[in-house]
């Protein structure tokens, strides 16, 4: 196989083998990247009914999105042998295994802890999206150089069961870490992970494995009837919390576990504050309780080794594979409004700086994007050729905010946002130069079809949540300045649509909150509502046959592309929406290519949390430390401190917007309101027994009085 | 606890024609201070829903900016907020007396104004940065500079002014490609 070629791999080294079948390092030679390719053993005797459990599993799998989780990037099939094997293309990373960490000697609390809550941010990604992971163990966990944790093989074990390898294959899992329900057939769900959880956590600690057994069935017997070996046992002096965060993860009972990793992960994360250090690991004598995992199976034996094998021919120091430019592709189908039109989707992942990267447009060739990026307290638009590396910050010299850039249809020209001089709409070439403002105010540009106006709003949209003002649609003449009011609003976000007649926008409802997309006459007649619920639609874009509009909605659960079938010259939908899936947990600022066949978008990840300092306002000054108060993947938005100062108020913010109040100290979170409408902006009552929002549950934002003592709650 | 949908013990305040937003209360506790979109309405919830008067401020005198609030004064008559531009970027830190009706321009930047020591100190936030303002001499000092704040994200002060409550965000984000064959 080395120095073949299959489909546009180039194999370069042979990484491991196992039951699981090879895996190969190789290049990628159509994205120039090096990659992991898994190939599963010969399918011929897999039934259909197996390999479609197969695809299924991995193409759900790919959809996973996440810092600690290992990319699929695609599932592929080769047949130039004339045999059909399946194999995976994944991320290629170069670390080690935590088992091969572990072999060094357990770990710090403060390195254990570390790593624990990436383990349980990517789990509870994973568990979000219905993804079990069925193997959670040290093999399956890669430490990079900079101690940033991958999860790798998720929804693969589920596989393992498929391939019907071995006798005992049937049971996933890796027996030293599963749980009691695992071992016995029964349902497994999310739980069943966090009990692996705590288990590769105990061993992070300790280097030992909280259930004993010096063979299968001893361990099978522990493990189900026999409670953990106590922490305190190789950690004298570990802490009650640690003790009770293995109590909670190592329950029998899935239902007395923690219900979610993200839980665990928050205690960890608390214990990690508030404990230094316990370092000292007690001397144990390597006797019959010193011992190593063990497989359930030769399979998984088998797996193991792969493992090994895999990592130990990787270079130890990190360096992530995608260096400069980071092109990732997940191959998914979407199906069209029949259901039975599949549309082959490919994505790549275009930049990968740290930070965010927003408000793409992609050039008229297809060639090029340009995006805004956050440089301290300005914003530069950058041009980045597609599948190169090197992006070109076009507004450097101006010391101010440029952003939502926007292409002319025939490439030459970028029209972009800027509050230098006043702010406005201004113009320059496409590299930059020849910069010329064209309005002293204004949003997001939309080129007309002719280049000759630019449609904008008077209200900027940064994410879909936060409006502040009644936002009217203009036009500008691009020659001669002259603008024409189009739409009193609430419109935002424009874009025309081909032929120049029709533009399309979202906006508020007159006295609602809601989030509803509009088309009008390019002279602002004739407009026309597209959608009319609670679901947040924005960022319409036109597909440049004018069949159908492309737009950003919530109406899943999380913001993702939609699309309608439009009738251009009326403006009318002419069909229901459907979703079209991209593999972004937050998906934002859309754009499409003139051939129509690219969607450009920024995936925005984002968390918030509360804080608190000590203040001084005679002395005027901050007095530190700084307490972090919340912990997790939430996102947290307003925020009020009680009259006598032992609760906090706040707002979750993103698809849910609910409101909780908590102690002081992040304890105690109760949560008051748990449904779609976005309650925001809370106030204490003066005397503390009711919490004060404003919420669009009426249909438009009007403020509500929650009374703390009626209140229904929940942890 | 089971929790409720929508939670329980609900009761809805106002019923304006326009949305309304960001609310303060006036320490006398039943005043309270929203913004709309095209001003500031101020709400007396001792009176019932019915027999409520809603108090609109005017705009900022010469243009068409609105005044939205972001702290009363102990003395429930000086109130402080930013000029919101139609476009909604702030334009300055104004003060608004309730007695007089009168607006005064205090910083010609800067946004989510609080009241420090009375009405004595404002503290402010501009590009990142913590500021206090003393009205005395309007001199204005950075608080500290290691204390970086995000003026888009929210922040609190307790009601004796001695703690300071806010959130950091950490945001990632990407530009991605997808190709429809």
């Amino acid at each position: 196989m080395i120095g073949q070629t299959i489909s546009h791999y180039k194999i370069l080294e042979k990484l491991g083998e196992g039951g699981m079948g090879v895996v190969y390092k190789a290049e990628d030679t159509d994205l120039k990247r090096i990659v992991a390719l898994k190939f599963l053993p010969l399918q011929n005797n897999l039934s259909q009914q197996d390999n479609d459990r197969f695809l299924r599993e991995a193409q759900t799998a790919a959809v996973l999105n996440h810092p600690n989780v290992c990319t699929i990037y695609s599932i592929e099939k080769d047949e130039s042998s004339g045999e059909k094997r399946q194999f995976i293309v994944m991320e290629y990373i170069e670390g080690m295994t935590l088992r091969e960490k572990l072999a060094e000697g357990p770990l710090s609390l403060d390195t254990a802890s570390q790593y624990a809550i990436q383990i349980g941010e990517a789990l509870h990604e994973a568990h979000s999206k219905n993804i079990i992971h069925r193997d959670i163990k040290a093999d399956n966990v890669m430490v990079t150089a900079k101690n940033k944790i991958k999860v790798m093989d998720f929804g693969l074990a589920k596989l393992k069961g498929s391939l019907k390898l071995t006798r005992t294959s049937s049971t996933v899992g890796t027996l030293a870490y599963m749980a009691p329900e695992q071992i016995n057939g029964g349902e497994v769900d999310s739980r069943s992970d966090i009990f692996s959880f705590g288990v590769l956590f105990y061993e992070m600690l300790t280097g030992k494995m909280p259930f004993r057994g010096e063979h299968q069935a001893a361990m099978v017997y522990s493990i189900v009837n026999e409670p953990a070996e106590p922490i305190t046992k190789y950690l004298p002096d570990a802490s009650e919390e640690l003790s009770k965060i293995f109590e909670k993860a190592l329950e029998k009972n899935p239902d007395e576990r923690y219900q979610t990793a993200i839980d665990m992960a928050v205690d960890i994360r608390r214990l990690k504050k508030q404990t230094s250090k316990i370092t000292s690991i007690r001397s144990i004598q390597n006797d019959a309780s010193g011992f190593q995992p063990v497989p359930a199976s030769s399979a998984v034996h088998d797996r193991q080794s792969l493992a090994r094998t895999m990592l130990w021919n990787s270079p130890r120091i990190l360096q992530i594979a995608l260096a400069v430019l980071v092109l990732v592709v997940v191959s998914l189908l979407f199906f069209g409004r029949n259901g039975n039109v599949p549309i082959r989707i490919t994505v790549s992942q275009v930049t990968d700086t740290p930070g965010e990267e927003l408000y793409p447009d992609i050039s008229p060739d297809g060639n090029y994007i340009a995006f805004t990026r956050d440089i301290g307290e300005e914003q530069d638009i950058f041009l980045q050729r597609i599948g190169g590396g090197n992006p070109i910050n076009l507004t450097k010299d101006s010391h101010s905010k440029n952003n939502y850039a926007a292409f002319s249809p025939n490439g030459d020209q970028i029209a972009f946002c800027s509050d230098r001089d006043g702010g406005g709409i201004y113009l320059m070439g496409a590299t930059g130069e020849s910069v010329r403002r064209l309005t002293k105010t204004g949003y997001n540009p939309a080129w007309s079809p002719d280049g000759k106006k630019i449609a904008y709003a008077t209200e900027g949209i940064t994410i879909a949540q936060a409006r502040t003002t009644f936002s009217q649609l203009w036009s500008v003449s691009v020659q001669d300045g002259s603008t024409m009011l189009i739409d009193s609003g609430d419109a935002v976000q424009p874009r025309w649509s081909p032929h120049g007649n029709r533009i399309v926008y979202w906006g508020l409802p007159r006295g609602s909150g809601w989030r509803d997309l509009w088309s009008v006459d390019s002279d602002g007649k004739n407009k026309v509502r597209l959608t009319n619920d609670p679901a947040i639609d924005w960022n319409p874009v036109w597909s440049p046959d004018g069949h159908y509009i492309y737009f950003l909605s919530d109406r899943s659960g999380s913001m993702n592309v939609w699309r309608m079938a439009v009738d251009e010259k009326s403006g009318e939908a002419q069909s229901e929406m459907e979703q079209v899936t991209v593999p972004a947990s937050n998906c934002s600022w859309l754009a499409i290519s003139h051939d129509g066949k690219k969607l450009i978008y920024s995936s925005l990840e984002r968390r918030a949390n509360i804080f608190k300092m000590g203040f001084d306002p005679v002395n005027e000054k901050f007095i530190k430390p700084e307490i972090q108060i919340t912990t997790g993947s939430k996102t947290y938005s307003w925020l009020d401190i009680s009259p006598d100062g032992t609760k906090i108020a706040t707002t979750s913010s993103g698809v849910q917007e609910d409101v909780y109040v908590m102690n002081s100290d992040g304890t105690n979170i109760r949560r008051l309101t748990n449904d779609k409408p976005k309650d925001r902006g809370v106030r204490w009552s003066h005397d503390g027994t009711a919490v004060y929002s404003y919420s669009d549950r009426s249909g438009k934002y009007e403020l509500w009085k929650i009374n703390l003592e009626e209140a229904g709650s929940s942890r | 606890m089971e929790n409720k949908p929508g939670g329980s013990g609900l009761e809805q305040m106002t019923k304006e024609a326009q949305n309304v937003n960001n609310p303060h209360f006036f320490p006398d506790g039943h005043n309270l201070a929203a913004a709309s979109q095209s001003s500031t309405m101020i709400f007396d919830f001792a009176k019932p829903l019915e027999q409520r008067l809603v108090r609109t401020l005017p705009t900022i005198p010469g243009t068409n900016h609105r005044f939205v609030v972001t702290d009363i004064a102990p003395d429930d008559q000086l109130l402080i907020g930013v000029d919101i531009h139609p476009g909604g970027s702030a334009d300055g830190i104004y003060t608004y007396s309730m007695n007089t009706n009168e607006f005064t321009n205090i910083v010609d930047y800067g946004t989510s104004p609080i009241w420090i020591d009375g009405m004595n100190k404002v503290l402010f936030f501009h590009k990142g940065k913590i500021l206090l303002l003393r009205r005395r001499d309007n001199s204005v000092k950075e608080l500290d500079a290691s204390l970086h704040v995000d003026t888009d994200i929210f922040h609190v002060l307790s009601a004796d002014k001695r703690t300071f409550c806010y959130i950091k965000v950490e945001s990632e984000s990407d530009v991605w490609q997808a190709t429809m064959e």
